[in-house]
């Protein structure tokens, strides 16, 4: 975790544990929407928005806050532009390397809706965040997620769900290392005619990040407001009027579109009345609509499968009484129609055009459906002044009917709360939402989980991060010759623990290759030494070092010694030994060791004196080839240092008596009876220091390798 | 355990019983065209215990005998709330798979023993899936489906439980084609990681290890047998047979495609087919099953997409195409039925292709066909007699030259005498039957579904001269004016689909009378009878009618069309004539002289030899089960791979009924790692591995009472006592990684020590330290004592993780 800040790590956890969440964006704001989740040395970045108050480099989120180069893998949640205009500008112009994903409707229509969104957004050259080149050079490089597809890069498991909202907007189900993390995106609880809702992942997720759009404001009840629609509309056309319906392009237009073909359908009276689409957007897009049927709500699909069926090739989404309007020039306006005109808020362009053309005749009607935004038209005129600006600075009479609907693709109040208690998660981080909404959200979860302290709601600023620590427990799976014998109590395994993508296993070295797909190497290393002296001399000092040394006859019958069984020294030539080994951390240091006695040989004064003069006696203590007896009296050697005048020698040991507490030893067994616990553990730690201090590190027969390896480790520990 | 058995062993037919532990998953569930039901027994037999059915194909091949066995399932249920096996399939392997089998259906000369509305009820009963989307079945086992290329939607299964994994790829394509992505087993040069390593890999064997050459040759050659065939002779007519599966995609899209860079005018291209409109419909709104060519196509264009067609014309009727042509310009005619054994292809060929030396026989399947069915003769004739062409090069077209066939031919004639009486009972019972079957289910309905019922109604344009029959189920039926009036009673051709409910109501539908100067408005239709293109519907929704004591069928009593059938019941007649009457469909014996030219290019779009031979040691599977191919090529195949390096030699090849044992023998428990123990690990990366050494002592955690607890797992903790070090087991000295002289020489360069290659497999480094590879995996650094020495390995141990 290299990449959290220093100041941050006060959590009394391992910093590995902890998984850190950033707003980039929509932190206690709507617009501009990205996460950033971090989490054991995985990143993973939510959405790419613009702000739409903003223009240019201050519509983006604080890209500057973050390393982008070190995002695995980016969520576009859905095709809105405060969610994914930035993409071209993260892909092609920061330092981002990770892979992208979306689903196959989103991928479609963010290519339409940027390009549109590169024309319009009139800001000069230099303020522009990126060219159309860019948008297709990014758009190549998106990768296609399907619902319910898992998809696994670097072990980071996503999974999209439908949330509504609008056609390609996914939920994503995201899981690190076993903690797993919801993010809503923008989604809608409401049944429509063409949408999914936003659907209850089959596992219950760690964190859910969750938009909180409408905080605790209440929607009204669908059929109402399309009764409300419908009505107006009729009654609209009834006495003659238009009505003009500002919508933005994509989203709730279709559905808008929806509710109208079969109002005209079910009222055959209306067939003579025009229903127009002024968009290009929107036409271009009608084909990817019309196209992804298979990821709509059942409803929309059982009316395509009977329109193939059929044999008619009838697609819900060709209509059959709206029409396209490429322009205004082409539209004859010569009595009652309903016309969709892009842009919602009535800024400019067509919908605009519209309005000022027939906001003077009471008989037509302005129904505003979507969101407004403050300072637009559309927010003004709801006001139903008397006179209205148009665009060119003449004061225009109002006196069409203007009516708001809301038909905002988000959940409201008490379906985003319905939803987070069917998701269950213990963390809950609102995002996407104004400072108050979420904040009366936040205490309306609050007082809705007191009591409940697993439970915890949170709402950071941007680029305040938020780190949640995660202790899961470890688990690696033991397989191949490592399991062959169920787990028993006591069992020392030792083996190689490989882990990918946080799944960890363990198994022997010689299984990596069936099990890992690790390709094993061996590092054979063979050393040549310049030594002048006599073999005996260096099998004195080896023995002198290690003990036991293996002396045998190599295949050219030259002699051959094997220290530890690891080492081995040939003569190769007069005067030159070649020492030879396979690598490996204790191979190496035995070597070494080795190496440096043949090193030191020559000028050791034991050599000397051993060559110099022979006597019978030796003068030097054999370390070598000691006999059984006089370890143990080593040992006891070492006790007396100890315990000095308290130990008294018996046949099979030693009794030593401190205090009152007398303690018996055996030196037969190495154990010690002792009713005092301090003293029998003291006593304890001496004895088994002391026979590993006296035993050789290489000894034949009678006693295992195994001691060896204790006897070095404890050697070790001594020094 | 994972136990094997194949219901089905040939290239014709795919049908797979899988069992892990106790739960039996029946994997296809295929059937061939000229194949009898009462041979299906081996399937039968499987039916009452299996308790999951996976498709994998929308083709013929591997769901043919599916409706049958939905039938059968459904006949035999215990009680009548016992629920049927979940039944799982990709999304569009579910919508092709309904539409090609009703046309298979339709057009098969055997009749199926079950009502048409039963593939309606067994399709419906399917769960859709997506790729990649893991799913619990039952008992454990979870199901996934992942791209098998081959077909829109094709699929290779993989099973898991526990840590078993079981994969089965029986029809799968390695290569990309134009309409469909390659398979994930294959892509780009990379087998998907969820893939490796199965405890077992069940694979399709297909033409063995033959190899196929590349898509783009194949292409050519298929194309430059329809420009020479046109060119020389403009008048021919090319007849392609294809299957009714998601694979005349390809080809229409290649044709269409090409279409568009001819010169105009081009020559007439059709798609003769009863069904392949609507694969055509479903396949535009399933672009996200296709290859990325086809998405990026979708999102170029503005309106449309890839599967506009300019020039494919998709026709229903023979009739329709000779009339465009004027018999005189030459053109180009796909048929679905692969083996020209029934339906609308073998009708064309006898008729107007077989006879002119001028035209084009142009087959493209080998392995579907079945070496009896008319198109299969054919390729033989071709096998025979075509000169063997160069490695390479495909085989050119030879001239059949007067081969003499005796052909059954299908032909309609009336009812007469006994057997029309006996038809006229048969039907009036089942009529008053069936109206009582409707009245019951009808009360199930929900009223909900009225005003849908309704609203398509009036959605109908004025001149619609059909009505929608309220319970007319997927089709809509033609009622002849003079029969019942407006009253339409008749509610034969409806499902029991209980999902697609219908209004509780009345059947009867109220059109909105017209009146103009001269009093109300006659439509013309309603006396001119059954509108031709409808027959074909009508046609898929036959209902056998049987002749007792009679073995087939179809041959001795069909039954008439429906429409006919209907105005016998009630009496009516009209200006039709022979359509209107009852009438039987007769086999009559017809000599066929068989002169046109035949060709055959392999566009099966299936994985071949090498492709094997490359793939399956990247996929690792331990145990290796072969199926779906004659014996010969099965053989040929365990020959290829016992010299391939990296394929298990534990393979399996089971005749049908045959049950092999494939269990994957590997010991595994879980372990939990103590933090103790975590502190102490030295991780090393390698990749996208990471590496430690580990050595602890395994602890069984107690509860209160120091009994093991049950649900807690060992733990394992570092060790801590001398006598622990003293019993632990040495490492062995591996290091894991590959050591490659030339990144070594690459990194030993960058240490600044000077590394030059002496001969074979030998790097010298600064002239005194020597680095060997011996053998796989073994490397030898040699030299004197020095500082090199340790420098050098210092860099050799720097590319591997020591363990």
């Amino acid at each position: 975790m290299s990449k959290r800040k220093a100041e941050t790590v006060e959590i009394p956890v391992d910093p590995s544990d902890v998984l850190e969440f950033t707003n980039l964006g929509a932190g206690n704001e709507v617009g501009r929407s990205c996460h950033i989740i971090q989490f054991k040395g995985k990143t993973v970045m939510l959405d790419a928005g613009v702000h739409p108050a903003y223009t240019g480099l201050a519509a983006l989120p604080f890209y500057d806050e973050f390393d982008l180069s070190t995002v695995d893998v980016l969520l576009i949640s859905h095709f809105h532009l405060d969610h994914a205009a930035s993409l071209p500008y993260v892909m092609q112009k920061t330092n981002f390397r990770g892979r992208v994903f979306m689903t196959h409707p989103t991928k479609a229509i963010y290519k339409w809706l940027l390009s549109d969104f590169v024309r319009v957004s009139n800001v000069g050259p230099d303020d522009q965040l990126y060219e159309e080149k860019d948008l297709l050079a990014s758009y190549e490089k998106i990768e296609t997620i399907d619902y319910h597809s898992t998809v696994i890069v670097d072990g980071i498991k996503i999974t999209p769900y439908h949330a509504g909202h609008v056609l390609g907007a996914a939920m994503f189900f995201i899981e690190i290392a076993g903690v797993k993390i919801l993010f809503t995106g923008d989604y809608s609880r409401e049944e429509d005619r063409h949408l999914n809702v936003a659907e209850v992942p089959p596992e219950k997720p760690d964190i859910m990040i969750t938009e909180s759009t409408y905080g605790t404001a209440a929607h009204q009840p669908r059929e109402e407001k399309e009764n409300r629609l419908t009505h107006l509309i009729h009654s609209t056309l009834r006495r003659g009027g238009r009505a003009l319906l500002p919508v933005f392009a994509l989203g709730r237009a279709q559905e808008l579109l929806l509710i109208l073909e079969e109002y005209w359908t079910n009222h055959p009276e209306l067939h003579s009345v025009p229903i127009y689409y002024a968009s290009s957007l929107a036409r271009k897009c009608m084909a990817v609509y019309q196209t992804y049927i298979n990821m709509m709500n059942d409803n929309i699909r059982r009316k395509f499968r009977e329109g193939q069926e059929k044999g008619e090739g009838r697609n819900p989404f060709i209509f059959k009484h709206i029409q396209s309007l490429r322009s205004l020039e082409r539209f004859e306006d010569v009595g009652p129609c309903v016309m969709l005109a892009s842009p919602g808020m009535l800024q400019n362009g067509v919908s605009r055009e519209l309005l000022e053309r027939w906001c003077p005749d009471p008989r037509n009607s302005l129904l505003v459906t979507g969101y407004s935004v403050e300072g637009t038209m559309a927010k003004h005129i709801l006001n139903e002044p008397p006179e209205i600006q148009s665009l060119s600075g003449q004061a225009l009479p109002r006196r069409m009917q203007v009516e708001e609907l809301s038909f905002a693709a988000h959940v409201d109040g008490r379906q985003n709360q319905e939803f987070i208690h069917a998701i269950g998660a213990r963390h809950i981080i609102l995002v996407h939402g104004e400072q108050n909404n979420m904040g009366r959200l936040k205490s309306n979860l609050m007082s809705h989980y007191k009591g409940n302290d697993q439970v915890k709601i949170y709402n950071p600023r941007n680029c305040e991060p938020l780190q949640l620590p995660f202790r899961s427990d470890k688990i690696a799976k033991t397989i191949g010759s490592l399991a062959t014998k169920p787990p028993a109590n006591g069992v020392i395994l030792s083996g190689v623990l490989v882990q990918k993508d946080f799944g960890m296993s363990v198994m022997a070295a010689e299984d990596l290759r069936e099990f890992s797909g690790l390709v094993t190497s061996i590092v054979v290393e063979k050393q040549r030494v310049r030594f002048g002296a006599g073999v005996s001399l260096l099998v004195f000092h080896l023995e002198q070092m290690f003990g036991a040394v293996r002396k045998e006859l190599d295949e050219e019958k030259r002699p051959m010694f094997k220290v530890m069984d690891t080492v081995t020294i040939r003569c190769v030539e007069e005067y030159e030994l070649e020492i030879e080994w396979v690598g490996n951390v204790m191979n190496d240091s035995i070597a070494d060791a080795v190496l440096a006695i043949l090193l030191g040989v020559e000028s050791s004064p034991a050599s000397v004196k051993l060559t110099n003069q022979s006597c019978s006696h030796s003068h030097y203590p054999s370390h070598a080839n000691v006999t059984p007896a006089l370890r143990l009296e080593r040992v006891l050697m070492f006790l007396e240092a100890q315990f000095g005048e308290w130990l008294t020698s018996t046949d099979v040991g030693c009794n030593i008596v401190v205090d009152d507490h007398k303690a018996s030893v055996n030196l037969e067994t190495l154990e010690v009876e002792c009713g005092f616990e301090p003293l029998r553990s003291r006593i304890k730690a001496v004895l088994e220091r002391a026979v590993g201090t006296v035993a050789p590190f290489a000894r034949f027969e009678e006693e295992s390798d195994r001691d060896d390896e204790e006897v070095k480790e404890e050697d070790e520990d001594t020094r | 355990m994972f136990l094997f058995t194949p219901l089905a062993n040939s290239t014709q037919q795919s049908a797979q019983l899988v069992e892990i532990d106790d739960v039996r998953i029946l994997i296809d569930c295929g059937w061939t065209e000229s194949m009898p039901f009462e041979q299906m027994e081996q399937i039968l037999a499987n039916a009452p215990k299996i308790d999951a059915i996976l498709l994998s194909h929308a083709s013929v091949k591997h769901l043919g005998a599916y409706p049958y066995l939905f039938s059968h399932l459904q006949k035999n249920l215990a009680t009548p709330t016992a629920s049927l096996p979940p039944v799982y399939a990709t999304l569009p392997v579910t919508a092709i798979g309904r539409t090609s089998s009703h046309e298979t259906y339709a057009s098969s000369s055997l009749s199926p023993p079950f009502p048409p509305n039963v593939i309606d009820a067994a399709f419906d009963h399917i769960q859709s899936l997506r790729f990649s989307q893991p799913t619990r079945i039952m008992g454990g086992v979870s199901i996934t489906a992942f791209n098998a290329g081959h077909t829109l939607g094709g699929t290779i299964w993989k099973l898991e439980r526990g840590g078993e994994t079981v994969v089965v790829a029986g029809d799968w394509n390695h290569a990309r084609e134009r309409v469909f992505a390659s398979s994930v087993l294959f892509n780009e040069g990379q087998v998907l990681g969820e893939l490796r390593k199965p405890g077992a890999l069940v694979l399709g064997v297909g033409k063995g290890s033959n190899i196929v050459l590349p898509r783009k040759r194949r292409e050519e050659a298929l194309l430059s047998h329809i420009t020479t065939t046109l060119s020389h002779t403009p008048s021919s007519t090319i007849l392609i047979p294809l299957p009714p599966s998601p694979r005349l995609l390809e080809l229409a899209y290649l044709l269409e495609q090409h279409w568009r860079t001819l010169p105009a005018p081009q020559p007439p291209l059709y798609l003769l087919s009863s069904s392949a409109g609507k694969t055509i419909q479903y396949a535009k709104s399933m672009l996200e099953w296709m290859s990325e060519e086809i998405g990026r196509e979708f999102g170029a264009v503005q309106s449309g997409g890839p599967f506009e067609f300019k020039h494919l014309k998709v026709v229903g009727r023979w009739e329709q195409c000779k009339s465009g042509s004027d018999g005189k310009e030459g053109m180009v005619v796909m048929v679905t039925g692969e083996g020209l054994e029934g339906g609308l292809g073998r009708r064309v060929f006898v008729e107007d292709v077989a006879t002119n030396p001028q035209n084009l026989l142009l087959l493209t399947q080998e392995t579907t066909m079945e070496p009896d069915s008319l198109a299969g003769k054919m390729w033989s004739v071709w096998d025979t007699h075509a000169p063997s062409a160069p490695e390479g090069v495909i085989r050119d077209a030879i001239s059949a030259g007067g081969v003499q066939l005796r052909l059954k031919i299908r032909e309609k004639a009336l009812l007469e005498g006994d057997e029309l009486t006996a038809y006229q009972e048969e039907e009036a019972s089942r009529q008053a039957r069936l109206t009582a079957d409707t009245a019951l289910e009808m009360r199930n309905r929900s009223i909900l579904e009225a005003d849908l019922e309704s609203e398509e109604e009036s959605e109908d344009d004025e001149d619609d001269h059909h009505l929608t029959t309220g319970v007319g189920g997927v089709k809509r039926e033609a009622v002849g004016f003079g029969s019942e009036g407006l009253f339409d009673l008749y509610v034969r051709g409806h499902h029991a689909n209980a999902s697609k409910s219908r209004p509780l109501m009345f059947p009867f539908v109220e059109r909105r009378r017209r009146f103009d100067d001269f009093g109300e408005v006659l439509r013309a239709e309603d006396f001119a009878g059954v509108k031709e293109d409808e027959q074909v519907d009508i046609q898929q929704a036959v209902v056998s009618v049987a002749a007792k004591g009679k073995k087939r069928k179809w041959d001795e009593v069909a039954k008439g069309k429906k429409k006919g059938e209907e105005h016998n019941a009630t009496g009516g007649g009209g200006e039709d004539g022979l359509d209107e009457r009852p009438s039987k469909i007769v086999d009559v014996e017809k000599d066929v002289v068989v002169h046109c030219k035949i060709a055959f290019v392999d566009m099966e779009g299936l994985r071949d030899g090498r492709a094997m031979e490359r793939i399956l040691p990247m996929i690792g599977a331990r145990k290796l089960i072969l199926v779906g191919g004659d014996e010969a090529d099965t053989q040929d195949l365990r020959l290829s791979f016992s010299t391939t390096q990296g394929i298990t030699q534990d393979i399996f090849s089971p005749e049908v009924g045959e049950t092999v044992n494939a269990s994957m023998d590997v010991n595994a428990y879980d372990l939990k790692l103590s933090d103790a123990l975590l502190k102490t690990l030295k991780w090393q990366k390698l990749g996208t591995h990471e590496v430690a050494h580990v050595t602890g002592k395994i602890s069984i955690p107690t509860n209160d009472d120091d009994a093991p607890t049950a649900t807690a797992l060992p733990v394992l903790e570092p060790l801590s006592t001398p006598a622990d070090f003293a019993n632990a087991p040495r490492a062995a000295p591996l290091h894991v990684g590959d050591i490659k002289l030339a990144d070594l020489r690459a990194g030993l360069r960058s240490q600044g020590i000077t590394a030059e290659f002496m001969g074979e497999g030998t790097l010298l480094c600064d002239g005194v330290v020597a680095v060997r590879k011996v053998g796989a995996g073994r490397v030898v650094v040699e030299g004197g004592v020095g500082e090199v020495f340790w420098r050098v390995r210092g860099v050799v141990y720097g590319m591997v993780a020591t363990v």
